[in-house]
């Protein structure tokens, strides 16, 4: 037998004893609490109120909005195609089966973001990646969507950017009338064409 | 420390560039083994060739002797690493179909791209083959879709499922490779590999 062999088999079971005598480390699956303060300070968490509305326009299919308050409250009003996920009930088996789905942005919200937030801190400890938090929740989504403040004249153009996006979207959510007067059409002049005359010049 | 793209240790963004390297060395290794070849490949089947048995038991036992001195280490956090959930029956079937393409095409969809880049015609088959296959499933999607989903038993592992300690799996792991890089010769000394 080549020396090379022996010596290659001798390295390899003595690896195989060291893997077996090696103490074992407690498989943490959860995030350790250094990567959850990281996490908590990492504001990435959130999404605007006003992303929420756009993916909703969009019909982004990756959005999964789930409504983390009681049923009352649901039933009262909900964001539409929420999911209802009382927070009491977030950890059980079913509803962590929905939120393990990896191709989906799961979007917690509830009234104010303390709840949504809650929620977001147990998916998040327990390993789920894709969980966000909207932003100040349905209140801020009444403040800024359902009635959306007009801003003062002397506001950037992105301000006003972003009050048409709101009236355009209060609209898509209520239901509502066109608010914007349609424009009196003027009449077309018609201005025939003629061929002009070209003389040829040079020429090859 | 690891693993590094979900500790943020490098950005995500990285990820494609990092499997586009990855995937060049490994397609430089399986052509280095003689992987594009369909005779070598086959060989384990018919027992005059047992190439892909060594290279694929070796890379296994040295990869799971890494992680778990990695994780002993300090250096890599199991818990992060992700595992392929397994489902009975979908496994079962897919295997059944992977080993027939596998014995009667000559290839596994590596060692096929492998052998395609070098120009072999069949194995340029077998990538349209793959393609059309992939294509079949996702039309079908919808008809399978119950089968395809059904008995998800999450990550489990070998060692939780026989009831052992991981180092002790990895070392019988390691002992049953040895064992074999040392019977396989005695095989393929008997079988007359056969004239193609």
């Amino acid at each position: 037998m080549q020396k090379g062999t022996i010596f290659l088999t001798t390295v390899a079971i003595g690896i195989a004893f060291l893997v077996w005598l090696l103490p074992e480390r407690p498989e943490q699956k959860e995030l350790s609490p250094q990567n959850l303060l990281l996490a908590i300070k990492d504001d990435t968490r959130f999404f605007s109120t006003d992303e929420v509305a756009g993916m909703i326009v969009g019909q982004d299919p990756s959005l999964q909005l789930i409504d983390v308050r009681d049923s009352l409250e649901y039933v009262k009003f909900h964001l539409p195609n929420a999911v209802h996920i009382p927070l009491t009930h977030i950890l059980d088996e079913q509803n962590l089966d929905l939120i393990s789905e990896n191709d989906q942005k799961h979007v917690f919200y509830s009234n104010g973001t303390i709840r949504a937030n809650q929620a977001w801190v147990l998916t998040r400890r327990l390993g789920y990646q894709n969980t966000y938090v909207m932003k100040g929740g349905l209140n801020r989504w009444v403040e800024t969507i359902m009635v959306p403040p007009k801003p003062p004249t002397s506001a950037p153009a992105e301000a006003f950017e972003q009050y048409d996006f709101r009236v355009a979207a209060c609209r898509f959510f209520q239901g509502g009338t066109a608010i914007n007067p349609v424009k009196k059409q003027t009449p077309v002049k018609v201005v025939p064409r003629r061929k002009k005359k070209v003389t040829a010049s040079g020429g090859c | 420390m690891g693993p590094l793209i979900p500790q943020g240790i490098i950005a995500p963004e990285w990820n494609f560039i990092i499997a586009l390297l990855l995937g060049i060395g490994f397609g430089y290794i399986l052509e280095a083994a003689g992987f594009s070849s369909s005779r070598n490949l086959v060989g384990l089947f018919y027992g005059y060739d047992f190439v892909v048995l060594r290279v694929f038991f070796t890379a296994g036992a040295t990869a799971a002797a890494g992680i778990v001195l990695f994780d002993y280490f300090g250096w890599i956090d199991v818990g992060q690493l992700y595992v392929q959930p397994t489902y009975w029956g979908a496994a079962i079937v897919g295997g059944l179909i992977m080993g027939l393409g596998f014995v009667t095409g000559g290839f596994c969809p590596g060692t096929g791209f492998a052998a395609a880049s070098i120009g072999k015609l069949d194995a340029l088959m077998l990538v349209f083959g793959l393609f059309v296959g992939a294509f079949i499933y996702g039309e079908t999607y919808p008809l399978i879709q119950n089968f395809v989903n059904s008995g998800n038993e999450g990550g489990i592992k070998v060692y939780d499922s026989l009831g052992m300690s991981r180092g002790f799996f990895t070392f019988l792991l390691i002992l049953i490779a040895v064992g074999m890089f040392y019977a396989v010769p005695l095989i393929e000394k008997r079988v007359k590999k056969p004239d193609y």
